[in-house]
């Protein structure tokens, strides 16, 4: 099989099947991009290192059992995030140490408005400090894009405290965004301003 | 703002930030998230308070899909590295299918290490292990001689080795055997008398091997059957050099006691 070529399930079935190089391929397809994941839960390139490695070394074990009609790379992402929540919970009471607000961490600024990279950067900050239990949820559902029951099941936790923890943490990301844009009074906010957000960002506005 | 006030300071009882985060996370139930919509459809600073949340919910979910660095070299080496220790599957293994709940599962046992330190040296003597076998097996890794690493700068600033300088004894090790040795060298900084990064990329220079200290993953000096050396480990783009030189090198008085490159993956495919 050429490497190169082959699809990730195809590389995955010849890793199970014995083929020495194939887990190699997927690992070089994927590695950036779940080493992001682990980052932004890890927050700590050391501790993201080793979670991720925990998480190749569970999948290179574990090919066999991987299923064709799922995408290798959700399963991938969801064995990473796995392997840092086994991570964070055996660490539990050691501190972490949070990103530099630019660095490694940093996914890559682009042309944007200045603005727009503020409300980035408030939000980046203010995700960081949040108790783990509400980055974490707000990680799983609005980030990496799992759905509530998936994240209650990965968390240990019900479907409603996983809501609710998502919103209280996302108010306190909202007030800090408030806050940015007018620091005194919400009054003194321009009426066009407030519109021009109206019509920015407009996700879905009640829950998933 | 504290809890349960308006962004402004006032103090509105119909509803709070908090209170139209739980509306706007689908918290409350029918009848109460009816209401609140309600008294919130007249307030301006209601709808100010619901666009932000859309604006930190749109963040968030860009967060995700955003380009990203790559993953440093040296941890990319590490684990490289480590997959290459682990021994192929052999095939034909039965392991059983996880439901969709299970597939996140609880903390496994096998992964139940405290102390991350022990985890590091544990991990880094799976490295050692496993390049030494398969080197000497030539299985999923390849031993190569003389691969030229890529040209990188020429910056004398720090490499990827944090810890601090170890003078532990020197190690033997053996020319046919040298995989064994990469998990005591990788992250040591022990240069012996060549002090530092600049005076092994000195050294190495006058052999004319190109070298950062970026690109150094661990130096240690050992004795390379029977005969005092410095071992240094070179990260390149899959592939680990390993390269011994006497412990009086210098770019002047340059020489190469072993150069070897261990292969970690698979090269990067052409377009």
């Amino acid at each position: 099989m050429t490497a190169a070529a082959a699809s990730d399930a195809e590389l995955i079935a010849a890793h199970a099947a014995g083929d020495p190089r194939a887990f190699a391929e997927v690992v070089r397809r994927h590695r950036d991009r779940l080493w992001a994941v682990a980052l932004r839960t890890m927050r700590d390139p050391e501790e993201a290192s080793d979670a991720l490695q925990d998480a190749f070394i569970s999948a290179f074990r574990a090919a066999g059992s991987f299923r064709a009609e799922s995408q290798v790379t959700t399963w991938l992402h969801r064995i990473v995030v796995n392997a840092c929540l086994d991570r964070m919970r055996r660490r539990q009471a050691r501190p972490t140490v949070p990103l530099p607000e630019t660095g490694p961490g940093e996914p890559v600024a682009r042309g944007d408005a200045m603005a727009d990279r503020d409300t980035r950067l408030v939000v980046r900050k203010a995700l960081q400090d949040l108790p783990e239990e509400q980055r974490l949820p707000i990680l799983m559902v609005d980030v990496e894009g799992y759905s509530v029951a998936e994240t209650a099941a990965a968390l240990g936790i019900a479907e409603g405290t996983v809501k609710s923890r998502c919103a209280r943490g996302r108010a306190k990301l909202a007030k800090s965004l408030i806050q940015l844009r007018n620091p005194d009074a919400i009054a003194n906010v321009p009426a066009d301003a407030t519109h021009t957000r109206q019509q920015r960002v407009r996700p879905q506005r009640e829950g998933r | 703002m504290t809890d349960g006030r308006r962004p402004d300071g006032t103090h509105d009882p119909s509803w709070s930030v908090e209170l139209l985060a739980d509306l706007h996370g689908g918290v409350l139930d029918p009848a109460q998230a009816a209401g609140l919509r309600r008294a919130a459809a007249t307030d301006p600073q209601a709808a100010l308070v619901l666009d932000a949340l859309d604006e930190v919910r749109g963040e968030l979910t860009g967060l995700g899909r955003e380009p990203v660095p790559p993953m440093p070299a040296h941890y990319a080496a590490r684990l490289d590295a480590a997959l290459a220790a682990l021994p192929p599957l052999t095939g034909g293994v039965p392991v059983p299918q996880q439901t969709a709940h299970q597939q996140f599962s609880p903390p496994r046992p096998a992964a139940s290490v405290v102390n991350i330190d022990l985890a590091r040296r544990r991990r880094n003597k799976r490295m050692g292990w496993g390049a030494g076998v398969l080197v000497g097996a030539a299985a999923a890794v390849a031993a190569v001689t003389a691969v030229v690493l890529p040209a990188g700068d020429s910056g004398d600033g720090g490499g990827p080795v944090g810890a601090a300088p170890d003078n532990a004894p020197p190690i033997s090790v053996s020319r046919t055997d040298i995989g064994a040795a990469i998990g005591d060298v990788t992250d040591k900084r022990d240069f012996g008398a060549l002090k530092n990064d600049r005076g092994l990329v000195d050294c190495l220079g006058g052999s004319d091997i190109t070298a950062t200290p970026s690109q150094i993953g661990g130096v240690r000096q050992v004795r390379l059957d029977g005969v005092p050396g410095v071992m240094a480990l070179l990260v390149g783009d899959n592939r680990i050099r390993v390269v011994v030189v006497p412990p009086d090198c210098t770019a002047d008085n340059s020489k190469v006691l072993l150069d070897q490159s261990i292969v970690t993956g698979l090269p990067k495919p052409t377009k």
